[in-house]
């Protein structure tokens, strides 16, 4: 019982007191944090890519769609090999894990953004000049709002998909859930099934938990809404 | 900073080779991946609608693990654990084949991309409105007829876009095959950079590949659901 409470701990928080922290803490922790970095770098490309001004909006469109062209392993590696290519100085992995997902949550984001904006319609923003708001100002207290409150369910699907892919990052060496899972699986070739039994059941038991609550929240909200939603915002609310 | 491009040496000789067959893996991965996914999603969804509980049962469960277990973890599974779970000269077959990694890619690929097509379809079958079933009926259609004829084509004008979103979504994934060292671009690229140290070069090759396949996926999907208008649009 005591070695299987041990092992379990080095899945969940890596070596962490002897070592750095690694395991399910470090996607956790990881796909948090690019989720809220994301969430603002893709409300601006969102906002870029519905301004009136046409440069921004061809840049933000273009940034969009050619970071949503490409897997996100390829991200990492872009920031991985590339970065320190032109900086010339190595840089940690895990900064660059983070930064490579940041990007990959923002332009995602940016889509579940882009569909709110459309469901609430350009009325919105009409009223919110009328009533003498400044951009800012309409954008934090009328559109904001509703658009995060329409799309909630959107954000956390994908939330659940960030935490999925955040295992892509043990491939450049990160010991996050799946590298722990490997690293055990290797040294001692008896625990072969059993670490992926481990590694399963982990990521099972919070996506599950997590898909549950969108499903809740999406319940919550009454049906009328979600029927429009689902046309836009396809792509996470399956 | 100043960076001398060097293409001459990522096109030349064996690296040209590595990335033809790159390509060629890369393709046919997520041509035969696709496919099969597709095919299970769709199997999936009639045992999800199945009006027998157990089976029912087992089709939502295979959902919800599928869904929720990140893809590479089962490319990884079918690459390592899936030999051992077979008696001794089975596994020793399996794991002496060449091909081993290039089908536990497939079936990694297939499987976790097929819980969301089946909900994907299942939510196309769903919207359909209940009232053409009941016409189809009243006019003597039987129920085969009633599928063929009424369901399908509407199921999957319905779920056309999501089922496009998901397909790209697994033409993306087909890179993780690169930990199987499956010969696909991505591990033709990096082999490429470890020899030759032109790593921007590999690197912008294999995006510029994501990007034309993307983009080819992309007309292709508005050509079709152009062709489907037309035939639904009564």
């Amino acid at each position: 019982m005591n070695e299987f409470l041990n092992n379990l701990k080095f899945f969940l928080v890596g070596p962490y007191p002897n070592g750095e922290l690694g395991g399910l803490a470090i996607n956790l922790i990881l796909s948090l944090a690019t989720m809220v970095s994301g969430f603002v770098l893709g409300l601006l490309l969102a906002l870029g890519r519905i301004s009136g001004n046409r440069l921004l909006k061809g840049v933000c469109s273009f940034v969009i769609e050619l970071i949503r062209a490409m897997p996100l392993i390829l991200l990492v590696f872009w920031f991985y090999f590339m970065i320190p290519l032109f900086a010339g100085k190595p840089m940690p992995i895990l900064l660059s894990a983070y930064l490579s997902i940041t990007i990959y949550s923002a332009v995602n984001q940016a889509e579940i953004f882009r569909s709110g904006f459309v469901n609430i319609g350009k009325g919105q923003w009409q009223v919110a000049e009328c009533t003498g708001l400044s951009y800012f100002q309409s954008v934090v207290y009328i559109i904001l709002p509703q658009t995060l409150r329409m799309m909630l369910p959107s954000f956390v699907s994908f939330f659940i998909s960030i935490l999925k892919d955040t295992s892509v990052i043990s491939i450049i060496g990160v010991i996050d859930l799946t590298h722990i899972g490997r690293m055990v699986s290797q040294r001692d070739p008896s625990k072969l099934v059993y670490s992926y039994v481990v590694m399963g059941v982990l990521y099972f038991i919070f996506c599950f938990a997590l898909s549950r609550l969108a499903k809740h929240i999406e319940k919550k909200q009454g049906l009328g809404q979600n029927i429009r939603i689902k046309k836009e915002g396809a792509a996470f609310n399956n | 900073m100043n960076y001398e491009f060097d293409w001459q040496t990522v096109f030349s000789g064996q690296y040209l080779g590595w990335i033809i067959e790159g390509l060629k893996c890369s393709l046919s991965l997520m041509a035969v991946s696709s496919i099969l996914a597709v095919l299970i999603g769709v199997i999936t969804t009639f045992g999800n609608m199945s009006k027998n509980r157990i089976i029912h049962f087992i089709a939502v469960a295979y959902i919800e693990l599928c869904r929720n277990i990140p893809t590479l973890i089962w490319l990884l599974f079918f690459y390592y654990v899936f030999p051992e779970l077979f008696p001794e000269t089975i596994k020793k077959a399996m794991n002496s084949s060449p091909d081993l990694n290039y089908w536990a890619a497939v079936a990694g690929l297939s499987i976790s991309s097929s819980g969301y097509i089946s909900e994907i379809i299942r939510g196309g079958i769903m919207a359909v409105p209940k009232e053409q079933i009941s016409a189809a009926k009243s006019l003597g259609h039987s129920k085969l007829q009633t599928w063929l004829y009424i369901i399908w084509p509407q199921a999957i004008k319905n779920c056309f876009p999501p089922l496009v979103t998901r397909v790209v979504h697994n033409v993306k994934n087909t890179s993780l095959a690169l930990t199987l060292s499956v010969h696909e671009i991505m591990w033709a690229t990096q082999q490429i950079e470890s020899i030759t140290f032109r790593g921007l070069e590999v690197t912008i090759l294999a995006t510029v590949f994501f990007l034309v396949i993307n983009v080819i996926i992309g007309l292709a999907a508005r050509l079709l659901e152009k062709r489907m208008t037309p035939a639904a649009g009564h």
